[in-house]
């Protein structure tokens, strides 16, 4: 009993170091054009795209909940457009789907347990929450006449 | 014995929704969290920004001031909300109107997404300004307007 309540609390504190953020992306070269990675500043579209330039990938980002917003996941999008050597970030969509998670709740509750003493219980039950996971999907370019 | 304090914890629940539900009631439980990152510097307040959900485009040419995104709760948790809200932050960035909207909705949230843009007075790309370094990974000046764009 002990030894696992140790093991729970490593768990514990294991999950409070390592920060567990749900930030996470990808970025896959497309085509035959390969560019070494990018260090100025890049362009972003949203709404419209240059007509001039080379698609060089595909770029995904996502993240949940509190960290699925646009301060967190663009500035991302845009660090993994300049390592594909894109000046350019498209974005070609912002879309968010739902999920019901259920997660164990833990309530602990007092009550009188006669001779005038206080006992204290324990119950677990389910709880279902719904995350929201926000996904920013576009390319990177490379287009001329930039700051490159 | 178990039963009884059961009976006084779930007493305290019940007291506690009633007392939310009347909050709620006076307050209206609902709120749209805007977030927004700008690309252009943001001119005076529009008096309404027009409202154009994916799939359908705006007759003229435009450029992007920033990208706005609206998360509804409670009882803003719809497109209606959600979608007003951007639209008014828009008006409030200068925006002649928001492109691209798209609205994903959930159980108890919506998403809502939008590209904030200024009618330009001609295509060329010299009549807009020029972009703000949004989220560059390295320092540097802000890019050139690209040589020609066109929507998508």
């Amino acid at each position: 009993m002990l030894h696992g309540m140790r093991l729970g609390a490593l768990g514990l504190a294991t999950l409070l170091a390592c920060g567990c953020s749900s930030v996470g992306s990808s970025a896959v070269r497309t085509g035959g054009a390969s560019m070494p990675a990018y260090s100025g500043p890049v362009g972003v579209y949203a709404a419209t795209v240059p007509t001039q330039g080379t698609e060089l990938g595909v770029v995904e980002v996502h993240a949940v909940n509190s960290e699925g917003v646009l301060e967190t996941l663009v500035p991302l999008f845009v660090k993994r457009v300049a390592q594909l050597g894109g000046n350019a970030a498209i974005i070609d969509g912002v879309r968010a789907h739902f999920e019901i998670v259920a997660h164990p709740y833990t309530e602990t509750f007092t009550y009188p347990c006669g001779w005038g003493a206080m006992c204290i219980g324990t119950r677990v039950y389910a709880v279902n929450d719904e995350v929201m996971v926000v996904t920013v999907r576009g390319r990177a370019w490379s287009t001329p006449g930039s700051v490159r | 014995m178990v039963d009884a304090g059961e009976r006084a914890v779930s007493r305290a629940a019940r007291s506690l929704a009633l007392a939310a539900l009347g909050l709620a009631g006076l307050t209206g439980c609902g709120h749209v969290e805007i977030h927004e990152l700008v690309l252009r510097t943001p001119g005076a307040p529009s008096p309404q920004a027009e409202i154009y959900f994916v799939g359908r485009q705006p007759e003229r040419p435009y450029y992007e001031v920033a990208l706005l995104q609206g998360i509804g709760f409670g009882d803003d948790a719809n497109m209606q909300d959600v979608t007003h809200a951007l639209a008014g932050r828009a008006a409030g960035l200068g925006c002649d109107a928001l492109v691209r909207v798209h609205v994903d909705q959930g159980w108890a949230r919506a998403h809502a997404f939008g590209v904030c843009v200024r009618w330009s007075p001609v295509a060329s790309p010299a009549a807009r300004p020029p972009l703000v370094p949004p989220a560059a990974p390295a320092p540097g000046p802000a890019p050139a307007p690209p040589a020609q764009d066109e929507s998508l």
